[in-house]
């Protein structure tokens, strides 16, 4: 009797065991069949998550904490065309003031051109908004950049992109800015 | 018994030391060694039962023959059994001794259950791991393009007030972000900056001491009458 239960719990549990290990390939397999993943990049306190279809890359300025480009907007010199760029500067005054003074200064060269700008919040934080254009470089470009204070610091998420190909890359950019975290 | 062993033992010993020196023959010595070695046998079987009843926690035999003088036929049999079972070996088929073995669940068998349990759980462990753990999801910080864009970019600034010009290229800032500044002034001072850290939008002459200051530093601007390009919104540059 006592042979026959132990026999039983055996088998019973090599069998949930079993059904717990196919189940687990079959998750594993849909997963697999999906080519987009997400990867995460963490720097300097923040931490993004992006598609796989983008790639780490090095910031030219030296205020910038993180970039990323997309792959296949590389162009031959290895220069990404459809970027993300976090960066962050030392306050020299109230936050508002100065963003809004940065982008006064910034209508004054005709090479920028200023198309919106308000508020949003990002991680819970107020936020400014500024979407504009510049002309500086190979291409004209457009450029949306949110920009948030924290510690005194000036932080700012830019997302810039050739005219013709920013509304197609934008939902990566506000993919990003739902999956932010900064710390 | 012990002391029964010894002296069995002594026996043996003289019967070979008589032996040697040739006082028995070989038949009587084959003869008494094989009758003392049976003997031997029974000492070493009697004891090696005791030992395993003492390990039961059954009473000793010496105990039961005080209380019984004669021990019976069933315990005699007992302890043939006692003997063949640890001391013999016997056959594993043999379904007689190996009876109540198979009828509990002995250290042996837990033990292989719970080594059993230990192996399927790893193994279903580690394949759950692997297939849903993303290991892939963190980034590898290997770089794939430059990034040359930045929410801080140089900006040629170009402000237009009234009539003669003065170029100040290059002009020197503290602030790195803002270079190559054009303004174009008049003589009549009408673009004064009010300060050294207000903003440009903010900005609509400039100081005569600034003025100076630019001058200076670029060396050809002496007279101008201006300074308007002292400063650039938020960067905040200062003429110094």
């Amino acid at each position: 009797m006592k042979d026959n239960f132990i026999k039983g719990s055996i088998i019973t549990l090599m069998l949930l065991l079993f059904l717990i290990s196919a189940v687990s390939v079959v998750s594993a397999d849909d997963n697999a069949d999906e080519d987009l993943s997400v990867l995460t990049l963490s720097k300097g306190g923040i931490t993004i998550q992006y598609p796989s279809t983008w790639g780490v890359a090095e910031p030219t300025s030296n205020y910038s904490i993180m970039a990323i480009s997309k792959i296949d907007s590389i162009d031959a010199l290895g220069v990404g065309q459809v970027n993300i760029n976090i960066e962050k500067k030392e306050l020299d005054g109230e936050f508002y003031s100065s963003v809004n003074q940065s982008y006064k200064s910034m209508q004054k060269d005709p090479s920028f051109q200023l198309i919106s700008s308000g508020s949003v919040s990002v991680g819970g934080m107020d936020a400014l908004e500024y979407i504009y254009t510049s002309s500086q470089g190979a291409g004209e470009k457009e450029h949306k950049a949110i920009w948030f204070e924290k510690g005194g610091q000036a932080y700012v998420i830019m997302y810039s992109a050739p005219i013709d190909q920013f509304e197609d890359n934008l939902y990566v950019f506000d993919f990003v800015l739902s999956e932010i975290q900064i710390t | 018994m012990s002391d029964e062993r010894e002296k069995l033992l002594r026996v043996m010993k003289n019967l070979e030391a008589d032996y040697n020196s040739g006082k028995i023959s070989a038949e009587k010595y084959s003869y008494f060694r094989s009758k003392y070695e049976d003997k031997l046998n029974s000492i070493d079987a009697k004891a090696a039962t005791k030992r395993i009843r003492s390990m039961q926690g059954k009473p000793s035999t010496d105990n039961r023959r005080k209380q019984r003088r004669r021990p019976t036929k069933n315990k005699r049999k007992e302890e043939q059994d006692l003997v063949q079972k640890y001391i013999i070996n016997p056959k594993k088929s043999d379904a007689k001794y190996n009876k109540s073995k198979k009828s509990s669940m002995d250290s042996g068998t837990f033990k292989l259950f719970l080594l059993l349990i230990l192996v399927i759980g790893f193994t279903a462990g580690t394949a759950y791991g692997i297939f849903n753990l993303d290991f892939g999801s963190v980034s590898n910080s290997e770089t794939v393009a430059i990034v040359d864009d930045t929410a801080f970019p140089e900006i040629k600034e170009v402000v237009t007030v009234t009539n003669n010009t003065s170029k100040y290229d290059n002009y020197s800032s503290t602030n790195d972000d803002y270079k190559n500044v054009e303004t174009t002034t008049d003589n009549s001072n009408s673009y004064q900056p009010s300060d050294s850290s207000s903003s440009n939008s903010n900005n609509q002459g400039g100081s005569g001491q600034q003025s100076q200051s630019s001058s200076s530093q670029s060396g050809s601007q002496q007279g101008s009458g201006s300074g308007g390009s002292g400063s650039n919104g938020a960067n905040g540059g200062s003429n110094g």
